[in-house]
């Protein structure tokens, strides 16, 4: 019998409101485990090449993985993943919170959904049953009263809800699913393809949980596991990401001015100093989980109201919404944060999508004449709000907007294009690549585009930090601001083991390379859920196969290595800060993509040979990408 | 006792991260050594002392070398 997981892939087909259960072999569990790799074999399984995102003929799924569930911090993570709306490639978005655990307790390990239902529907999974109901009166309230409603029609206070907010029923390419109004699938517009299925919700509800193959084992590995996140993460139980706001700022890598600067005059107001003086209400935490980093805010403000139903603004969002639109008020932030969530759109892209509207006017591409008189300068907290909605409702400008940055250049027109700020078309996450510059690879290499979960930045390695990478063969001292040879070494090696993570749900803060677990006790954890003899080379091999199927499904939409790069700007020296005149050199940096492809086995136009993915158990992928 | 501290605090390789030596009482903890420099310990991301990922409660010994690294990853 499987132990972590149920052993059962949920397939349902809306079109014809049908559903069937499949019952996939043990091998093929530990092949694909879960999350990112499990998503990316149903896509190049399932998808004929150049299918419409929005079409019925894109699928949409939700991967648990074999250990989402288990009791310890951080085993609360889910993908929904699919066609992306926004960028035409692989698309997939990580959650926590407590709608992955919930799915498994109702007796499935994933969703694979199919079609589009001919009016709007929602699925709910109770203790193994499933039931294809009605969402007519859902179909255009916004994530809270949709949550609400869901738990007074099932009658089960504790049921699960992920859902989309009218962005996602209008198609906005960038709209999120998120599950309890403070954990997010936030990235590649995962929310526009369920609106596109007619798909409102997916509600979960189980209280039967799967058995741990030596459960004495997963409690004393829990045990030792909450102990070193109190010794060793202490800062983001106090603080939360809100920490990162200094930090970046302090080094000069905190976006702002639409990615051209790395230092924000007004960080002091947006950081965890300001944060917990002002808007803090409470920790708040995902599924068994002891590091508690999610916060809840709230402030009785006739302008900025804050509601703690709500998950207060993480890093990201504080940089989006604040720097990168140079917005130092908080509450206004915070409050674009709630706007943000009741609507369903991604915060990272709403944030891009606004900073490149105030640089377009600043360079007098756009102008009042373009938005019914209303002025949009950087800085302007009500410009931001205003644009929130404007963009959610696709209405007046917003329309244009609504498209994410590349796609509103190219219809703007003008010169646009040059303040338009992505990788294949995703906007870009909080993180300067020019003092993180393995991160920078990442960005360029991630099959969704960029991504900053896609490697582990390079800053916590330097120095004695290094000590952590020993297991993966990393020795040498991270440099952060090099892109030669010693730093394509590192990022094949950080990538991989942080791949891990996206594979088997597990969170970034609690799991290795961060000192709350590391890769011994990682392999120990996984052996004790799913009886499995597995070890760190199995799971790197997980992590490399997930990889490898996202590029492969790129490879085959056309994407190849004029895709794998990086912003204009990062190969400009930085203007001002402590890292003034800090570049990325063109040259080198193409010369490090290039040897990536090598050092992976993939050919010159970036697709992995025969070879490689014979290695990985891939061979079935062979005719597919070889066709 | 004498302990030496490498603090990351910057990217770039200049003075701030070159090693300072400080002069701790016998017995002290990493936390007395960041409450001495006025470093706050949460914004500290991670901690190595002798080459070993450390916490604040840990005692400092003759000649150690703590290394400071502050949060600069995730989001």
């Amino acid at each position: 019998m499987p132990y972590g997981y149920n052993g059962k892939i949920l397939h349902v087909n809306l079109t014809e409101s049908a559903f069937e259960v499949e019952e996939p072999a043990e091998n093929w569990y530990r092949t694909y485990v879960g999350g990112s790799a499990l998503s990316a074999y149903f896509l190049n399984k399932l998808l004929k090449r150049g299918v419409d995102p929005l079409s019925p003929e894109n699928i949409l799924v939700f991967a648990c993985s074999v250990v989402t569930g288990a009791p310890l911090s951080g085993y609360s993570r889910y993908t929904v993943a699919g066609k992306s709306p926004l960028t035409g490639a692989f698309g997939r978005s990580e959650a926590g919170g407590y709608f992955g655990p919930e799915l498994k307790f109702a007796g499935f390990d994933a969703i694979v959904i199919y079609g589009k239902a001919p009016k709007p529907v929602y699925l709910y999974i109770k203790d193994g049953e499933v039931e294809i109901r009605d969402a007519a009166s859902l179909w255009g309230l916004d994530n809270w009263k949709t949550l609400v409603q869901i738990r007074k029609e099932t009658g089960e206070k504790m049921v699960r809800v992920a859902s989309i907010g009218p962005a996602g029923e209008k198609l906005v390419p960038f709209a999120c699913v998120q599950n309890d109004l403070e954990h997010f699938n936030g990235r590649t517009g995962m929310g526009a393809v369920m609106g596109s299925k007619n798909l409102k919700a997916v509600a979960a509800r189980g209280r039967k949980k799967p058995e741990m193959a030596d459960p004495e084992a997963v409690k004393e590995l829990r045990k030792a596991h909450n102990e070193r996140i109190k010794a060793y993460q202490s800062g983001l139980t106090k603080y939360g990401t809100s920490v990162l706001v200094k930090a970046l700022n302090d080094t000069g890598i905190f976006p702002t001015h639409n990615f051209r600067d790395g230092v924000f005059v007004g960080a002091d107001k947006l950081n965890h100093e300001a944060y917990h003086s002002t808007i803090f209400e409470s920790n708040s935490t995902c599924y068994a989980c002891a590091l508690r980093c999610k916060r809840r805010v709230f402030l009785e403000d006739e302008k900025y109201p804050l509601n703690k139903q709500f998950g207060g603004a993480e890093y990201e969002t504080l940089g989006s919404l604040g720097a990168l639109c140079e917005v130092d008020n908080l509450p206004a932030v915070a409050r674009g944060n709630q706007l943000c969530n009741l609507l369903g759109m991604d915060t990272i892209s709403t944030g891009c999508v606004i900073a490149f509207t105030m640089e377009c006017f600043e360079q007098g591409i756009l102008s009042e004449a373009d938005t019914g008189g209303k002025s949009i300068t950087f800085g302007d907290a009500d410009a931001m709000l205003w644009l929130i909605e404007e963009i959610a409702n696709r209405s007046g400008i917003g329309k244009t907007l609504s498209k994410g940055v590349k796609r509103a250049a190219e219809i703007i027109g003008r010169g646009a294009e040059k303040y338009a700020f992505h990788v294949k078309g995703s906007e870009l996450p909080l993180h300067d690549g020019r003092g993180k510059t393995g991160m920078a690879i990442g960005y360029a290499l991630s099959p969704v585009g960029a991504d900053h979960v896609e490697t582990a930045h390079d800053g916590p390695f330097q120095g004695e930090g290094v000590s952590k990478l020993h297991p993966v063969g990393i020795f040498e001292p991270v440099k952060p601001l090099e892109t030669n040879r010693e730093k394509v070494h590192f990022f094949i090696n950080i990538q991989k083991a942080q791949q891990i993570n996206n594979c088997y749900g597990i969170c970034n803060f609690c799991s290795a390379p961060t000192a709350a677990m590391p890769f011994d006790e990682l392999v120990k954890t996984i052996r004790a859920i799913t009886g499995w003899d597995t070890s760190l080379y199995d799971m790197l091999r997980v992590s490399e196969r997930g990889t490898v199927m996202g590029r492969v499904f790129n490879n085959r939409e056309g994407f190849g290595p004029n895709d794998d790069k990086v912003i204009r700007r990062w190969h400009k020296s930085m203007p001002n800060g402590p890292l003034k005149g800090q570049r990325i050199d063109s040259e080198e940096f193409a010369e490090a993509i290039k040897l990536c492809y090598e050092i992976s086995g993939w050919d010159h136009s970036g697709r992995p040979t025969r070879g490689k993915l014979l290695e990985l158990n891939l061979d079935w992928l062979i005719d597919e990408s070889y066709s | 006792m004498k302990v030496t501290v490498k603090h990351f605090a910057k990217l770039r390789q200049d003075e701030d991260q070159d090693p300072t030596e400080v002069e701790m009482e016998p017995g002290s903890t990493v936390d007395d050594l960041l409450l001495k420099i006025e470093v706050e310990q949460d914004v500290v991301d991670i901690l190595v002392i002798n080459g070993k990922v450390g916490n604040v409660s840990q005692e400092l010994t003759d000649n150690c070398l703590v290394t400071l690294i502050p949060y600069i990853g995730g989001g």
